[in-house]
C-alpha cells in the first residue's frame, strides 16, 4: 500500500495545474459541518415553502473548471493536488460517513484521487474504517489533517 | 501534428482530439513566420465562406444561438454584446462570420487575447469547413483556456435531471444540466455545465414575477459535479436522473469548446421558455447540430419535455438513478422496526449515546441501520439549522466512530429500487372529453390543461401528492337547457401533499385562483372568481397511500354574491390511494362557510378514480354529493384524458 501511495503523491504533483481566479466555492470552512448552501435544505416551515430555491442560482456566473487555491492549511503529503484538496474540503462530512460505513461514492472518489488501484480499494476502505478514530481525531479537524492522517493510516 | 509544445502547459494530461487540434494551431503558428499574403488569404477565405453560404449553415446558427424570427430573419437568444464580434452580430450571421474570420488574423496579441482564445468552437468549425491552414494564422497562445479545457478532459457527456421539489415553487418542474466526464472512474469529480438565473432574491413572489418577465440575467456556468450533487441530492433532497448521451469524444470536445465561448455571457432568463432546459439544448446541438433540438420546443419549455426531446433524438444510451439523501433516509426507515427508528431518532437528538446500541438486544445489521440513520438524520438537522456546528461536529463523529466498529456487510444494505423514470410519465398537456349528470341533467364536458400534472393523474414519472396546473379550462354543454357554460378557468392550481413521519415534518399547502361555476345560496350555478389557499398536514396511510387534513381560506367574487365578494374558512380531509399500478383513488370531504358578505355554507363529499390505460391515456370516474344551504346536488361524470 505504501508504494502505491508514494507513487501517487508524485503523479498528483505532476498533473495538478496552476489555477485561475474565480473559485466555485462559497464556503470558508476547512473542517466538518461546512455546508455550501446553508439553509436551503428541505425545510418544514410554511414560510420556507414560499422561498425561492436555487435550481443552481448560487454562483451562476461561476466558471470553476480550475479549482483556485484553497484558503485552508495544506496537507504535507499532497501539497499540490488541488483537486483532492477541494474535493475533501467540499465533501468532508460525506467522506467521514463513507469511511465509517466502509464504502460509498465519496470514499471511492477519495481513493481514486489518492491513486489507490481499484484492486486495492477494498483493503484501503477496510483499513480506513477500522482506523476511523485515527483519521478523524477531533471535531475541530481540518482537511489537511484528514488527508495526512488517512495517508498515514493507509501506509501503516 | 506532434503536440509536444503543449505538454508543459498540460503537464502530462492525455491529449484530447479537438484540443490537440487547437494546440497544433498554436504550434504551427509559432514555427511559421506570418505570411505576407495574410490579407489576400483572409480575402480568399471570406469569399469562399460567402460562396459556401456558411453563415446559413446549421452549425453556425447553433454556435450563435440563432433562432428564426417572425419576419424570416434570425436573431440570437443571447443579448450580451460581448458575445458578438460584429456590431450587428446578434441578427446578422454573415457579418458575424466575417468579423470572426477577420479577428482570427489579428496579429501580435498577448497571451489569451486572441479571438481563438475566446471562440475555440467557432475557429475549429470554420477551419474544418474552409480547410483553413493553421500555419497561416498569426502567432497566438491561450494558456488559460488550454489549462482549463485540458483539466476537464472531455470524453463523454451526460444529461442530468434533478426532479422537482414541490415544496419550493421555484424548482417544482425540476432542472437540467450537462455533466462532462473525463477519464476518472468517479463522476463526482467530473464537471457540470449549467444555465441558470443570477439571482439573490429569496422571496418566492418577487422571484416568480421577475422570472416570468425576464428580469433576471441567465449565465452558463461550469463547476465540479460534486457541488451539484451536494446541492440537489443532499441539501434539497431531489433525486437525480443521469442520461448517458451517445456523443463521440470529438463531439463532446466541440460542446466543451462552445461552453467556453459562453462564459460570462448573459442573456435574459425566462422561467417558462428561455430557461435552464431550453438553453442547455444549445450545448447538445453544439456537439451535434443536426439534432435540431431547440426547434422542437413548444411555448413553455419544461425540463421533463427537454428530457423527452433528447430521448426522442435517439442519443440516450443509458439511464442512471441517483437517489437523494431524503430517499436514502426513507429507505433505511423502511428497513427498521419502530423501536430501531426511535433509537436512531434519540441518538440524533443527543438523548442517548451512540454506544447505547451495544447493549440493545438487536443484531449487528440492525445496529448498523440505526447508526446510519442517526448519522443521516443528524446531517439533515444540521442542514436545517436545528443545531450549532460544534454540537453537530461532536455528535457526528461520535456516531460515526461507533459505526466504524461494526464493519461493512457484504451485501448492499440499501439498494433503492428505481422509481418510474421521468420520461415514462404522461405528456404535460392534457385534453379531456367526457360527460355526466348533475342534478339529473346531462352534460358534455371538454377540458384543456396546457400544463402539467393533476392530483388524480397517473403518478408514473411524477412526484406523488403534487399537483401543478396552469390555465386548466373546462367548458360544459348542458343537454336539456342547451347552454354552454365556462365551468372552470384556473389560472394556477398548486397542491402539495407531503407526508410527515418521525424524521420529516413538512407542511402541506395549496394555492389556486381562477373562475369556477358553483352553486350559490339559492342552490343554482353561477360563475364566480376564486382565490383559495390553505395549509395542512399529511401522513402515510395504513395502505401506503396519503391521508391529509387542510385548513383553508376561500375568497369568492361575483355579482350573484350579495356583497359582491365574500371570504370564509374551510377544511378538507382526504385520502389518496394507489390501489394497483393502474388504479388510483381519491376520497375527500370538504366544508366551507361564508358569513362575511354572503350567507352560505357548502359541504361536499367525493370519490374520484383514475384508470391508467397507457402512458398517455387515462379515464376518470367521479361521483360527488354536495349540500349548499340544504340544496342537495349530486353529480357523476366519466371522462377520457389524452396527454401529449
Amino acid at each position: 500500500m505504501k508504494k502505491i501511495l508514494m507513487a501517487v503523491a508524485l503523479t498528483a504533483v505532476m498533473t495538478s495545474t496552476a489555477f485561475a481566479a474565480g473559485t466555485a466555492h462559497n464556503n470558508t470552512g476547512c473542517g466538518l459541518g461546512t455546508m455550501l448552501w446553508e439553509g436551503k435544505a428541505d425545510n418544514s416551515s410554511l414560510f420556507q415553502a414560499f422561498q425561492a430555491t436555487t435550481n443552481g442560482t448560487s454562483g451562476a456566473q461561476t466558471f470553476g473548471i480550475t479549482s483556485g487555491t484553497s484558503e485552508c492549511q495544506q496537507p504535507s503529503s499532497f501539497v499540490q493536488n488541488e483537486k483532492l484538496i477541494h474535493f475533501v474540503q467540499a465533501n468532508m462530512d460525506n467522506l467521514a460517513k463513507d469511511i465509517a460505513m466502509g464504502k460509498g461514492e465519496s470514499l471511492d472518489t477519495f481513493a481514486e484521487l489518492l491513486g489507490v488501484a481499484p484492486a486495492q480499494s477494498a483493503a484501503f476502505n477496510a483499513k480506513l474504517q477500522s482506523n476511523f478514530g485515527k483519521i478523524f481525531t477531533s471535531e475541530n479537524i481540518v482537511l489537511a489533517e484528514v488527508i495526512d492522517n488517512a495517508v498515514a493510516v493507509a501506509n501503516n | 501534428m506532434e503536440p509536444v509544445p503543449c505538454q508543459p502547459v498540460l503537464r502530462g494530461l492525455v491529449m484530447k482530439l479537438p484540443f490537440a487540434l487547437l494546440c497544433a494551431f498554436s504550434l504551427l503558428a509559432i514555427v511559421s513566420s506570418p505570411a505576407l499574403s495574410q490579407d489576400s488569404y483572409l480575402d480568399a477565405l471570406l469569399s469562399k465562406a460567402d460562396r459556401m453560404a456558411l453563415a446559413d449553415d446549421r452549425n453556425w446558427l447553433v454556435l450563435l444561438h440563432y433562432v428564426k424570427t417572425s419576419s424570416g430573419g434570425y436573431r440570437s437568444k443571447i443579448d450580451d454584446p460581448v458575445f458578438f464580434l460584429a456590431a450587428d452580430g446578434r441578427t446578422n450571421g454573415k457579418a458575424e462570420l466575417a468579423a470572426t474570420l477577420r479577428s482570427m488574423f489579428v496579429a501580435g496579441q498577448k497571451d489569451g487575447q486572441h479571438a481563438a482564445c475566446r471562440f475555440p468552437a467557432r475557429l475549429a468549425w470554420l477551419s474544418e469547413k474552409l480547410d483553413l491552414e493553421a500555419s497561416r494564422l498569426p502567432e497566438f497562445s491561450c494558456s488559460e483556456r488550454d489549462k482549463s479545457l485540458g483539466q476537464v478532459e472531455a470524453k463523454s457527456a451526460v444529461l442530468v435531471f434533478p426532479v422537482g421539489h414541490i415544496n419550493s415553487p421555484a424548482s417544482m418542474f425540476g432542472h437540467t444540466l450537462i455533466r462532462i466526464d473525463g477519464s476518472s472512474r468517479s463522476n463526482l469529480i467530473s464537471y457540470a455545465a449549467n444555465y441558470s438565473a443570477d439571482t439573490t432574491d429569496t422571496n418566492g413572489f418577487v422571484y416568480a414575477w421577475k422570472g416570468m418577465t425576464g428580469g433576471y440575467k441567465g449565465f452558463y456556468s461550469i463547476m465540479p459535479y460534486y457541488l451539484k450533487v451536494k446541492e440537489y441530492n443532499d441539501l434539497e433532497h431531489r433525486d437525480m436522473w443521469e442520461y448517458q448521451l451517445s456523443l463521440s469524444q470529438s463531439e463532446v470536445g466541440k460542446m466543451l469548446n462552445h461552453i467556453w465561448e459562453l462564459q460570462k455571457v448573459h442573456s435574459s432568463y425566462y422561467f417558462l421558455d428561455e430557461n435552464c432546459s431550453y438553453n442547455l439544448l444549445f450545448l447538445i446541438e453544439a456537439a451535434k447540430p443536426e439534432l435540431r433540438l431547440t426547434e422542437q420546443t413548444g411555448v413553455f419549455v419544461l425540463p421533463t419535455q427537454t428530457v423527452q426531446i433528447v430521448m426522442n433524438s435517439g442519443i440516450v444510451q443509458d439511464v442512471h438513478y441517483r437517489p437523494s439523501q431524503g430517499t436514502k433516509i426513507r429507505k433505511i426507515v423502511s428497513l427498521l422496526e419502530p423501536g430501531g427508528q426511535a433509537s436512531a431518532y434519540r441518538i440524533a437528538l443527543a438523548k442517548s449515546r451512540p454506544e447505547a446500541v451495544r447493549s440493545e438486544p438487536i443484531t449487528d445489521r440492525q445496529r448498523r441501520l440505526v447508526l446510519d440513520l442517526a448519522a443521516e438524520y443528524l446531517q439533515l438537522r444540521y442542514a436545517r439549522k436545528e443545531m450549532a456546528k460544534e454540537d453537530y461536529n461532536r455528535q457526528y463523529l461520535q456516531i460515526l466512530g461507533e459505526r466504524s466498529r461494526l464493519g461493512t456487510p457484504a451485501e448492499d444494505a440499501y439498494t433503492i429500487e428505481e422509481p418510474s423514470r421521468p420520461e415514462t410519465g404522461h405528456g404535460t398537456t392534457m385534453a379531456g372529453l367526457g360527460g355526466g349528470v348533475r342534478r339529473g341533467e346531462g352534460f358534455v364536458e371538454l377540458e384543456l390543461r396546457p400544463e402539467f400534472h393533476g392530483l388524480l393523474d397517473p403518478d408514473h414519472g411524477y412526484l406523488r401528492g403534487a399537483q401543478i396546473k396552469f390555465f386548466d379550462a373546462a367548458l360544459r354543454y348542458r343537454v336539456e337547457s342547451e347552454q354552454i357554460q365556462l365551468k372552470t378557468l384556473h389560472i394556477l392550481d398548486i397542491l402539495s401533499i407531503a407526508p410527515r413521519d418521525l424524521f420529516f415534518k413538512p407542511i402541506s399547502w395549496k394555492v389556486n385562483t381562477g373562475f369556477d361555476t358553483e352553486a350559490l345560496r339559492n342552490g343554482k350555478d353561477y360563475l364566480i372568481y376564486r382565490l383559495n389557499t390553505g395549509g395542512g398536514l399529511s401522513w402515510i396511510s395504513p395502505f401506503g397511500g396519503l391521508v391529509y387534513a387542510f385548513g383553508e381560506l376561500d375568497l369568492n367574487a361575483g355579482d350573484k354574491i350579495p356583497a359582491g365578494v365574500t371570504i370564509g374558512p374551510g377544511f378538507s380531509l382526504g385520502e389518496l390511494e394507489q390501489l394497483t399500478d393502474w388504479w388510483k383513488m381519491h376520497l375527500y370531504a370538504r366544508g366551507r362557510w361564508y358569513r362575511l358578505g354572503d350567507d352560505r355554507y357548502t359541504l361536499k363529499a367525493s370519490l374520484a378514480q383514475n384508470f391508467r390505460v397507457t402512458r398517455n391515456h387515462s379515464v376518470n370516474l367521479e361521483y360527488s354529493e354536495e349540500f349548499v344551504n340544504r340544496h342537495p346536488i349530486a353529480e357523476g361524470s366519466l371522462s377520457w384524458n389524452y396527454y401529449f
